[in-house]
């Protein structure tokens, strides 16, 4: 039985398993949207915690990494829309954010670096394409939208991904 | 450089960069130890035991089952355990609702004699059919399309009963569909309360209050909203508020929109509206309108 099925019938050492297998996709996919090192890390934190109190929902084991995907992204929409809603969080959280990034800056992975010089909507196409490996019908699912629109985003995305990471090639 | 090129070398990069930060590495830590903390509800348990148990095990049960047959067919007047048994299953028969289209438990909380309970499942239960036939003609209608909005598939998986009386009946009703093709919904398609799960929509509920009409019970009012008297609380963990930007009343139109600088869209046609509010049902990404009304009932979610 796979971790997934064992997971859906309470078995706590599954999900714990779940968790490493998909912690990547699920942290790449909350700072696609986040951008801020605290705030990607309290979405992931709380969209594990979501999925681990409604694994029972689920109707089928296959559609876990869609169904995870959407809830990590739900959650960061709730942590941006919230900060939004208040206007001192959200001159504090702006703040937070500059001063973080440069301090990652420093210390950025190369293509991190470059997805932050990007979009958030191309960002996100990106992590989901690449990072969590979805089709771009899956996409299409999670994003509402039509399967065109994913196509021509990435398409978009992937090209401009392009340029700025050589154009930091030829600084570097 | 050629598309090819470019997807290599992304991927390439994608590869290297296939990591997690020390911050969230900790992170994961702590929902490990959290998880690991928590009372086990569900885990499955497996208990070894040897041959010799076993047999002994299914010698008493069969002993215990003789003896116990026995005794109830003397309670019931029946002359043996067999007769009992077959008094038994007979009786179990006449309580059997459409066993073939319920694929999940029914419960039925009305503590009314089981016979009126039984009649007014059985009520609800057709009831809950017809509106997910309604369903599809409200899809065809809201999203202008006839292609992928059949409704193909659907299990009714609860039947909440509220309220039943000689006139009126209130009942919830919760279910999965599975339209023709998923994707053709994906603009106009409010998921409601539902989420969606592949091909499927599931967990989707609905109110209903049924009326008598010449001696017939009809559907009276139905909706997403919830029957009690307060939107708010009828909403779980997962519902999270959305704000919807630029709404207005014109011509008796609402219209909206969804972010703080685009330009209001028609969305339907209303005359009493109270408050408007959008929640993120499920796990949707988009949010459902809920147009609430003077009765405070949802009017417009799907």
């Amino acid at each position: 039985m796979s971790n997934i099925k064992e997971a859906m019938n309470g078995d706590k050492e599954a999900f714990i398993n779940i968790v490493e297998e998909y912690k990547i996709e699920i942290y790449k996919t909350a700072k696609a949207i986040l951008k801020d090192e605290d705030n990607a890390c309290d979405a992931m934190q709380e969209s594990w915690i979501r999925i681990y109190k409604n694994l029972y929902k689920l109707k089928n084991e296959k559609y876990f990494k869609t169904w995870a995907i959407r809830i990590t992204i739900n959650e960061c929409y709730h942590i941006l829309k919230k900060a939004k809603t208040d206007e001192e969080k959200s001159n504090k959280l702006e703040q937070q954010i500059t001063n973080k990034e440069n301090e990652y800056n420093e210390n950025k992975a190369e293509m991190e670096t470059a997805l932050n010089k990007i979009s958030e909507d191309l960002r996100l196409i990106i992590v989901l394409y690449y990072y969590d490996d979805l089709s771009v019908n899956d996409i299409a699912k999670i994003l509402k939208m039509p399967k065109g629109t994913v196509q021509s985003r990435l398409q978009r995305a992937r090209e401009k991904l392009y340029e700025i990471l050589k154009q930091e090639e030829v600084i570097v | 450089m050629k598309q090819n090129d470019i997807e290599k070398y992304i991927r390439e990069k994608v590869k290297l960069d296939k990591k997690i930060s020390p911050k969230a590495e900790e992170k994961l830590e702590n929902i490990k130890t959290e998880i690991n903390l928590q009372t086990e509800t569900k885990a499955k348990k497996i208990m070894k035991i040897s041959l010799q148990t076993c047999i002994a095990m299914a010698a008493v049960f069969i002993f215990a089952m003789f003896i116990g047959g026995n005794m109830y067919a003397k309670s019931i007047g029946k002359p043996n355990a067999i007769s009992a048994i077959e008094a038994m299953l007979k009786k179990k028969e006449e309580n059997v609702i459409e066993e073939n289209i319920i694929e999940n438990t029914i419960t039925n909380e009305v503590s009314d004699n089981g016979k009126i309970g039984n009649d007014v499942m059985t009520i609800c239960l057709n009831a809950t059919k017809d509106l997910i036939k309604n369903l599809e003609t409200n899809l065809i209608k809201a999203t202008g399309k006839k292609e992928g909005i059949e409704i193909e598939e659907y299990d009714i998986i609860s039947i909440e009963i509220k309220e039943a009386s000689d006139t009126k009946i209130v009942f919830s009703a919760k279910f999965n569909i599975k339209p023709k093709i998923i994707n053709s919904l994906s603009d106009n398609w409010c998921v409601g309360n539902g989420e969606i799960q592949g091909d499927w929509i599931v967990s989707k509920s609905q109110q209903v209050i049924l009326e008598k009409k010449n001696g017939e019970f009809v559907i009276k009012e139905d909706g997403t909203g919830g029957y009690t008297e307060s939107l708010e609380e009828n909403l779980t963990e997962e519902l999270i508020p959305i704000q919807l930007f630029n709404t207005y009343i014109k011509d008796g139109y609402f219209y909206y929109s969804e972010t703080e600088n685009g330009s209001a869209i028609k969305y339907e046609k209303i005359s009493n509206v109270k408050n408007i509010r959008t929640y993120n049902v499920g796990t949707g990404v988009n949010p459902t309108i809920f147009l609430i009304t003077e009765e405070r009932r949802s009017i417009s979610s799907w």
